[in-house]
């Protein structure tokens, strides 16, 4: 890693990622507001009449504390997709679109190898993910605090993060992958994007109706348990290790990738 | 006809060495069986055609391709293994400029200067100087020849030992070109070594000691600019006064074996290309090749005795006479004449990159 080039791939991030950050900074305050244990039978009446709709985004509607409130209503949609697309962004500003460009080649004619400068470019992507989960924990607490202090504990809002981190770090691996073993810079960004997403509807589906449940297991989101991190339960845990070690597997594999192949620049 | 190594002078070692170079990329895309060697302090202009396969070879150069045979090397060092080794000694201005769009050239070319461990700027701001760049604009915003003098500046201002330079006056205006040409000759003096690839002869003529023609992906060979200035001929665009003249003229210029041959070779490039018809033509002082596109022109190319030629233009009716320099193409057949010309007559009028294999 060079401090020069991940300086330059930060920067590169960053106004995407302040808007994303900003964005789901906002959702957090505005779905900590919404929490009311006394308005919950009405919350409940609501998600009894569309059940395998909400269910589908994670929201089950039985949510008695403001933790089990905030798993519902924002690790299993907001907190998964918002910062997918900033990592899908993130991949594609430091990897895919300076090989479409051309402008990689700038960077391949200096004293550099190839490890370096993709490391760069993944540790940006990685430094990134780990800014967001720094601001995602800190707006919860603000906003735990000042709506229901105490109801929830900072450990278990870091716990609950670290493990989103993991889930961040695996798709960032999965589209860091594709965006080094795939010529075509299109077909690179989608496959990435696309295998991201398919993952997130295969567990849309597999939420929604029982019989489908099977689905669980075609989806790395099913390793990411909020509540099971919130607790400290070991499953929960040994999940969001495997997320983190494949996604740092996978990086380790686009590296290797981009050193060998060809580049027409 | 030479071979890279062949004109390699002895006493200097190369620079840059080429064997047997080979990346195919199909449909007779690519280099084959490449080799050349630039000996130190040389400026070596790399000729050809557009997709005769001068950029395959620069991205090899750079470590960009693995080759499929043969080696590419730099000061000994192999450009693929050791690419990264070989950035600290090699100034690269891509054929296509695309520096990032987002950035001022003054933010690209410091981030360049650091990313490249350069200290100081007093040579980034000697060639912005030179070459009257306004960096403070961003990328995206610069035109095509602004962008250019951006990656020139950024090629040059570390002050390699190697500078591979692909197409780099592509953009500029004459008095910028004049100035480009200044600076390597500048840079030979200082006993960089470059290759530059070009498809613009007078480019090529002002700045290198020697020259390698690259034909559809192979070396086709390697002279030394005073061989290719001497070989060189010019064009004649010649207006008759009616096509009853011109074909008097065509018909008195037919009757060599030499002249024969050469109608032959542009049947070819008639049904290549459904234009220009030849006709060769012959005589005292002068040998000539000419072609037309209608029935009362004709273009003749003229070697040796101009005096003679003109003199034998003075017995027709001319309205009009034009010259212009010969392509490269045509420079190239007529270094290479005979048994490469003949092989290789079929392929002129497939001009600007539509080559296919010898």
């Amino acid at each position: 890693m060079n401090p020069t080039l991940l300086l330059h791939d930060l920067r590169r991030i960053l106004p995407m990622w302040t808007a994303l950050t900003a964005v789901t900074a906002a959702y957090i305050a505005v779905v900590v507001a919404m929490y009311d244990p006394r308005a919950n039978e009405g919350l409940d009446a609501l998600v009894a009449t569309m059940p395998e709709l909400f269910a589908a985004f994670g929201m089950d509607g039985a949510s008695a504390t403001l933790s089990g409130f905030m798993v519902d209503y924002l690790y299993g949609f907001l907190l998964v997709l918002l910062p997918m697309v900033m990592v899908v962004a993130a991949v594609h500003g430091t990897l895919i679109r300076p090989i479409e460009t051309g402008s990689m080649a700038y960077l391949l004619a200096s004293p550099h190898s190839r490890r370096t400068i993709a490391g760069s470019a993944l540790a940006s992507v990685v430094a990134s993910s780990a800014a967001m989960a720094v601001a995602v924990s800190v707006t919860e607490a603000v906003c735990v605090a000042v709506r229901a202090p105490g109801d929830v504990a900072l450990a278990d809002i870091a716990a609950m993060n670290l493990g989103l981190l993991a889930l961040w770090l695996s798709m960032a691996g999965v589209c860091a992958l594709s965006a080094c073993a795939i010529g075509n810079a299109s077909a690179a960004l989608w496959t990435g994007a696309g295998l991201c997403a398919a993952q997130f509807l295969i567990r849309m589906l597999a939420q929604a109706d029982d019989g489908m449940d099977v689905l669980r297991c075609a989806t790395a989101l099913t390793l990411f348990d909020p509540e099971g991190l919130a607790a400290g339960e070991g499953p929960a845990v040994c999940g969001a290790v495997a997320l983190a070690v494949a996604g740092a597997a996978m990086c380790v594999a686009a590296v290797e990738v981009f050193r060998r192949r060809d580049l027409s620049l | 006809m030479n071979d890279g190594k062949a004109n390699a002078p002895a006493h200097a070692p190369a620079m840059i060495e080429l064997r047997g170079l080979t990346k195919d990329y199909g449909h007779g895309r690519g280099v084959f069986d490449l080799t050349l060697e630039v000996p130190e302090g040389q400026v070596c202009g790399f000729l050809g055609a557009n997709g005769a396969g001068k950029t395959v070879t620069m991205r090899t150069l750079m470590g960009f391709i693995r080759a499929g045979r043969g080696s590419a090397r730099i000061a000994g060092l192999d450009c693929y293994r050791d690419r990264a080794r070989i950035q600290r000694d090699v100034g690269y201005l891509p054929g296509e400029v695309a520096c990032p769009a987002g950035m001022t050239g003054w933010e690209f070319l410091r981030f360049m200067a650091r990313l490249k461990g350069l200290r100081g700027e007093t040579t980034m701001r000697a060639l912005i100087d030179r070459f009257e760049l306004d960096p403070s604009a961003r990328i995206g915003r610069m035109s095509k020849g602004t962008k250019q003098k951006v990656a020139l500046v950024c090629a040059f201002m570390g002050r390699p030992r190697v500078l591979l330079l692909d197409e780099p006056t592509s953009g500029f205006d004459p008095l910028i070109q004049e100035r480009f040409v200044d600076l390597v000759r500048e840079e030979r003096e200082r006993g960089a070594t470059v290759l530059l690839s070009s498809h613009i002869f007078p480019e090529v003529e002002r700045t290198c000691d020697r020259v390698a023609f690259v034909r559809a992906g192979r070396l086709a060979g390697v002279e030394s600019m005073d061989e290719v200035r001497g070989a060189r001929r010019r064009v004649y665009g010649i207006v008759f006064a009616d096509a009853g003249e011109c074909a008097r003229y065509r018909a008195a210029h037919m009757r060599s074996p030499h002249v024969v041959a050469a109608v032959r070779g542009d049947a070819e490039a008639r049904a290549a290309d459904g234009g220009a018809v030849r006709v060769g033509s012959s005589g005292p002082g002068l040998r000539a090749g000419a072609h037309g596109t209608s029935g009362v022109g004709l273009e003749a190319t003229v070697v040796g005795d101009v005096g003679g030629f003109i003199a034998d233009l003075a017995g027709y009716r001319v309205v009009d006479l034009t010259t212009r320099e010969q392509t490269l193409e045509e420079t190239f057949l007529h270094i290479y004449d005979g048994a490469t010309a003949g092989r290789t007559a079929g392929h002129a009028g497939r001009a600007n990159g539509k080559e296919t294999r010898r």
